[in-house]
């Protein structure tokens, strides 16, 4: 049916490895604040809600992808809604995905930038950004995958170590007592991180690349099992150190947490081990963004090819990056007040909708 | 100057020729049956060629049969070709026969092949081309008038170095015995390792000059399946002039002519080749070089030696360890400190910082200029140590050593944390596999640059950019960073520690999946009142 | 096509690498700074006192200049500098425009408070410090009846510089240490009130050498009690014996002394050192009276004993540890009567376990946590267990 854009296949465990690497990547930078500022000390509760919320909508996604085999999200749109809606929505999808990933760049330069080099221009950063996923992205989703299974193992690993190493700053007391949260405000905070679990609907556009599909289900349960537990480790963490109010008050509260750590006045000043993570997981996220969103425009378009695509788009989400906001709190306000409505609507309403209309259209044929 | 923007047409090269083929047009000629004819055919190919010799002498006394025996002065084996082949054509074969036993000439090239000649291995040809490049390889031809067929004796010998100790791969305990320049020699080493008929050689010339002995050496069942037909179809793609090392057949069937990286390892070292092989993998022997090429190659091969398998396992498990630290520490340790020196002074120790800062007080140059002026006067003394003779060598170091090292420090031109950072790459990059670090050792210095303009940002951006590259790359389909890249867990085994032997049951998965499994299971040795 | 865009993209990550020095201090263009004092001066300005290093002074090999570790004499360590301005920020940039290189903060030991500031309240100062992407939430709080910046200039007879050497003092817990993530915890906290460790330039010892023939009277930061504050003021001090029952109520003891009277020999004493210990709180809460019942626990090891009691004998032991315990209840009263009696407020974290316990009522007390914290009783309980009695049985003089 579909021309093949993309020859990589990736195996399940590499699948595994990249939907970790792309949902936990930025969770773990801005989202701990967020939750805190909402929930307290209560917010790995609602990522624990959050959790729930990600696996109902991956099985939406998953249900919905597994209709139409060896078709990516863009290819079936059309053959659901009809030519016309069905590439307009598409089109919509391809924004998305350029959307998140120049929020993504941002997010990590804005950090580079507030947290370790003020003097130097945002720009520099976001254009480093971009020739790095342009570049990723052109060496397609297998090569992709497979920084994926270096970085991950590599990232667990040393947030693991952050966290053993932070102990000894750690105080139960500060998580304590549990449950203090209103229902309202619990909510509030579910909803941002929510929409970064709703984001396995890039899960849609990989799929058709899986080597074996049948245990996409069980495959991604387990992904976003596995991003719980980075980020609640990461989120507690942070928590037992600094407790509700300075977590909520800090704009990234694991670098903070990072620099509590000292361990015999040598082992201490581990700032780099933070950078490393979000680097080399924001790179990977980024450009599986960049990649679908590529892949989606060379698909609604009927290329043969989605390389020639990388340039221009490499350009607006630069661009895109740099004129969306014009601080770090505006950022900020918008991931967390406007973008989990503006998201879920794509994560999960169409999404649904679509699997309505399917369902009632084989009904109808039956 | 925007070169590079026009189109590649105009610069498509035109097509080569093949190199010295046209002046060659008896390369499809046939043997005559008149010997002078052959022999002044001969002999203008040959002229000018001092070192060929032509013998023409009776067979068996017999005046009407004329034989002529041609090879070149140095590559044959002089004795067997005067005892075994002269003499006994020329005395002993008529007092052997019986008296009434006439041999006419039209039987002569037979009675000759299968009664006449004491030499091992014979062959016979009517082609030119096949006899030219005989007397070449050394072998000796005898013509034999009336006959368009030439008699080719296997009777080789010339000088060559005798099989010495490995210079590149040097190991404490194992095998000391390494390749060497002849081809046949460097076979027979691998046939003494590996007694097998699945042991598979397969020669063919390459270079239309030098006429090069290259042999494709795998085990058949054991090797990486399609990998033979691959490498067989990129050596024939070849049409060179000359080979004079296996340096130039890498280039030419390398997979990624554009990377920095080397993805055709190379060894002179049996033993290593012999366990490559048996891993799944085939070699590449080029006549005239030591160095055997070895494909498909994968990164972690740098960190491998074949000590690591002769020695305890636990030790050289922590050696691998090490040398992974190593390859880490040698790629970016100049670039870390100096991002660290240069932007990120809040990620070092205060002790630490506070000591440094001291020593750089008085150094007039910036970290960066610092640290490549000491990293480019290493490579320079490493260099000098290579290309100096022999017994000059040792004034380089002891030179190198007082004046870089210390001389500068007291002279405050560099600090001595900077000579510490480079000193330790240094030392770093020969705990590993050399023929791996040529390439990493370019990118060393990009890196170090790259970090001093933009941080540990950039440095880590570069590096991510790195290893997207080596992760693409593949080495005869194989990926370059497997098994890390992609991750295949109990392949690690291999990797990062070495596994007992009684644990290391398989082939690498990917490579030897023809022939998996290596030996039998549950040979970890037990107290014998455990065993059955 | 391939490789142009790889060229173009190549191209385009050198050129923005060349430019891109933005952020670049060379080390000798930084200055670090070790110390930082705020004060509060008479004109209601802000006066900020760095205590820079000076890195030549520091050693390099070969360099002339002291072998690392300690300085030659007669050399300056450390440069003091001070500016005010109308906030923090304002004074430092009056210092950086009389200092040569960036001021770095990155390596602040100690953030020191003089007392004016911390009476008329440290919220106006300490915000600039959690901006600051190069300050630290471990950097050591401290209050200081005299100047800040008079603390700050002098120098440490072991250490290298005295902001070095009290850091060092705090971390082996010679007193209550607080961090600056504490402090910032607390202050943002209902239930509990900041407190800071105490520190002052004292005449300490005698510096002793042989180019020393003049015997030198030599002044050292010394930590000598606790700072208690009400909200983000400063209300009192606890002198050093009263901050040990601050530690034991907020069950930092570990490294504690404590001496008790022999139980048999009237004028004699036992030494002991706290090895573990731990403090729990339970609240209780009823019928509007609130209840804190405190359970200390400590392990201690014999350090030293004046006479002859015999450690062999467990009933000894028995009563040493009560007398020990009696010790640390007489400790954690006196310092409760002068917090909870005299200052009225909560500095032990007392609201915050009844915040854990009872999160209803909570949410109706927590805006009058100190006068509820004032009427509410303290039971305590310690428990006293001794460890080890060091390298010595009992004495060698014991008569059997």
């Amino acid at each position: 049916m579909g021309k093949i854009l993309e020859g990589g296949k990736i195996d399940a465990r590499q699948t595994l490895y990249l939907l970790v690497t792309m949902i936990y990547a930025t969770l773990i930078l801005f989202v701990p604040q967020n939750t805190v500022a909402h929930a307290q000390q209560d917010a790995w509760l609602s990522f624990l809600v959050a959790f729930a919320g990600g696996v109902l909508i991956s099985l939406v996604v998953i249900n919905l992808s597994l209709r139409f085999p060896g078709q990516t999200l863009f290819e079936y749109l059309p053959r659901i809604l009809g030519r016309f809606p069905g590439k307009i929505i598409g089109f919509f999808y391809v924004w998305l995905f350029i959307h998140l990933c120049a929020l993504v760049d941002r997010e990590y330069c804005s950090t580079i930038v507030a947290a370790f080099m003020p003097e130097t221009p945002l720009v520099v950063f976001l254009i480093h950004g971009t020739i790095m996923f342009a570049y990723l992205a052109y060496s397609g989703l297998e090569v992709l995958a497979r920084l994926s299974q270096l970085f991950l193992p590599l990232n667990a690993g040393l947030l693991t170590i952050l966290f053993v190493l932070a102990t000894p700053e750690m105080k139960v007391v500060n998580i304590l007592p549990v449950f203090d949260t209103s229902l309202l405000s619990l909510a509030k905070s579910t909803l941002t991180p929510l929409s970064w679990f709703g984001e396995i609907i890039t899960l849609a556009v990989i799929i058709p690349y899986l080597a074996e599909q049948k245990n996409v289900y069980r495959l991604t349960i387990k992904a976003l099992f596995f991003v719980l537990v980075l980020i609640e480790l990461s989120t507690v963490g942070v928590l037992l150190i600094f407790g509700p109010a300075l977590t909520g008050s800090y704009l990234f509260p694991v670098l903070n947490g990072t620099k509590m750590i000292n361990i015999a006045n040598f082992f201490e000043r581990l700032e780099i081990i933070p950078i490393v993570i979000w680097i080399t997981s924001g790179t990977v996220k980024a450009t599986l963004f960049f990649w679908a969103a590529t892949l989606g425009s060379a698909q609604l378009l009927g290329l043969k090819d989605y390389h020639p695509l990388i340039l221009p788009l490499a350009v607006i989400v630069t661009s895109l990056s740099y004129l969306l906001h014009p601080n770090i709190i505006d950022l900020l306000n918008f991931l967390t007040e406007d973008f989990p409505f503006y998201a879920l609507t794509f994560e999960f309403l169409i999404p649904f909708l679509l699997l309505i209309i399917v369902l009632i259209k084989e009904t109808g044929k039956k | 100057m925007f070169d590079f923007f026009k189109s590649k047409k105009t610069q498509e090269a035109t097509k080569l020729e093949s190199p010295g083929v046209k002046e060659q047009a008896w390369r499809s000629q046939k043997l005559k049956t008149s010997l002078k004819e052959n022999l002044t055919t001969l002999h203008f190919i040959l002229a000018d060629c001092s070192d060929v010799v032509f013998r023409e002498f009776n067979f068996a006394q017999l005046p009407d049969i004329r034989l002529a025996l041609i090879y070149v002065d140095g590559l044959a084996d002089k004795i067997q070709v005067s005892n075994f082949v002269m003499r006994t054509l020329s005395l002993e074969v008529p007092p052997a026969l019986p008296k009434e036993y006439k041999i006419s000439k039209a039987q002569a090239f037979d009675f000759i092949r299968d009664r006449g000649l004491c030499i091992h291995q014979i062959d016979e040809t009517d082609s030119l081309a096949r006899l030219i490049d005989a007397i070449m390889s050394g072998d000796t031809v005898l013509l034999v008038d009336g006959h368009a067929r030439a008699i080719i004796n296997s009777a080789r010998g010339w000088e060559a170095r005798s099989i010495q100790d490995s210079k590149t791969d040097v190991v404490v305990r194992g095998p000391r015995e390494s390749f060497v320049e002849t081809l046949r020699t460097n076979t027979s080493l691998l046939r003494r390792r590996i007694k097998n008929p699945a042991l598979k050689i397969e020669v063919r010339p390459i270079g239309q000059i030098t006429r090069t002995d290259v042999a494709v050496i795998y085990i058949k069942g054991v090797v990486y399946p399609g990998l033979v037909t691959e490498v067989k179809e990129r050596l024939s793609r070849i049409e060179i002039d000359a080979v004079l090392e296996s340096g130039y057949l890498e280039e030419l069937i390398d997979d990624n002519p554009l990377s920095p990286f080397c993805t055709i390892n190379h060894t002179d070292r049996v033993d290593k080749v012999a366990a490559m092989l048996l891993e799944g993998r085939a070699a590449i022997l080029t006549d005239g070089s030591p160095y055997v090429l070895t494909v498909p190659t994968l990164f972690n091969e740098i960190i491998q030696s074949p000590e690591d398998y002769y020695q305890r396992y636990f030790f050289y498990s922590l050696i691998r360890l090490i040398r992974l630290i190593a390859l880490i520490f040698f790629v970016t340790a100049p670039a870390i400190y100096v991002a660290l020196l240069t932007f990120h002074q809040e990620m070092l120790p205060t002790a630490l910082l506070l000591s440094i800062a001291g020593q750089r007080e008085a150094v007039p140059f910036p970290t960066i200029v610092e640290v490549l002026l000491m990293d480019l006067t290493f490579e320079t003394l490493r260099e000098a140590g290579i290309r100096m003779p022999q017994p000059v060598g040792q004034a380089v170091s002891i030179v190198g050593a007082i004046v870089i090292g210390d001389a500068s420090v007291r002279a405050g031109l560099v600090s001595p944390a900077t000579v510490i950072a480079v000193a330790l790459t240094g030392i770093a990059s020969f705990t590993l596999c050399y023929a791996g670090t040529l390439s990493l050792r370019l990118i060393r210095f990009p890196l170090t640059m790259i970090a001093a303009f933009t941080g540990l940002f950039g440095l880590i951006t570069s590096l991510i950019i790195l290893i997207t590259h080596l992760a693409s790359l593949r080495s005869f389909g194989i990926p370059f960073l497997y098994p890390v890249m992609p991750l295949s867990p109990a392949e690690l085994k291999d990797v990062v520690v070495r596994a007992p032997w009684w644990a290391m049951l398989t082939r690498p998965h990917l490579l030897g999946k023809e022939n998996l499994h290596r030996m039998k299971a549950g040979l970890k040795p037990k107290p014998p009142e455990k065993r059955k | 096509m391939k490789q142009k865009l790889f060229l173009i993209l190549f191209l385009l990550f050198i050129t923005l690498n060349i430019s891109g020095c933005w952020s670049k201090k060379e080390l000798n263009e930084i200055a670090i700074i070790l110390g930082t004092g705020v004060d509060y001066t008479k004109d209601n300005k802000i006066q900020l006192t760095y205590q820079l290093a000076r890195p030549a002074a520091f050693g390099g090999g070969g360099m002339g200049g002291g072998p690392g570790g300690g300085a030659a004499m007669n050399q300056n360590i450390t440069w003091v500098i001070s500016a005010t301005g109308d906030t923090v920020f304002d004074a430092q940039d009056k210092l950086s425009q009389q200092v040569s290189r960036h001021l770095y903060l990155g390596h602040n030991v100690v953030l020191i408070l003089g007392e004016r500031l911390c009476r008329h309240g440290v919220k106006d100062v300490n915000n600039f410090f959690h901006r600051q992407p190069l300050s630290r939430g471990t950097v050591w709080v401290m209050a200081t009846p005299q100047e800040a910046k008079k603390v700050l200039e002098s120098h440490s007879e072991l250490q290298i510089t005295s902001a070095q050497a009290v850091g060092f003092l705090a971390r082996f817990r010679t007193g209550y240490a607080v961090k600056f993530r504490d402090f910032s915890q607390d202050l943002a906290s209902r239930g509990t009130d900041p407190v800071l460790t105490r520190v002052e330039l004292k005449n300490q010892g005698v510096a002793q050498g042989p180019g020393l023939e003049k015997v030198h009277h030599h002044q050292e930061i010394v930590i000598t009690g606790t700072a208690i504050f009400k909200g983000d003021k400063l209300i009192g001090w606890l002198d050093s014996r009263e901050t040990q029952g601050l530690r034991c109520i907020k069950g930092e003891m570990h490294e504690m002394r404590i001496t008790v009277p022999s139980p048999i020999y009237p004028d004699k004493n036992i030494s002991l050192k706290v090895i573990a210990g731990n403090t729990k709180i339970e609240p209780a809460y009823q019928k509007g009276e609130i209840k804190f019942y405190l359970t200390v626990r400590a392990e201690v090891d014999l350090i030293e004993q004046q006479d002859e009691e015999d450690f062999t004998q467990p009933e000894m032991i028995k009563i040493v540890e009560n007398k020990a315990a009696a010790e640390i209840r007489q400790h954690i009263k006196t310092t409760l009567d002068k917090v909870q009696g005299e200052y009225k407020v909560d500095s032990f974290g007392f609201g915050e376990a009844f915040h854990c316990k009872h999160k209803r009522e909570w949410s109706m007390l927590k805006n009058r946590w100190d006068e509820e914290f004032t009427n509410a009783q303290v039971y305590l309980t310690v428990k006293v267990k001794l460890r080890d009695t060091g390298m010595q049985g009992r004495r060698a003089s014991l008569k059997k």
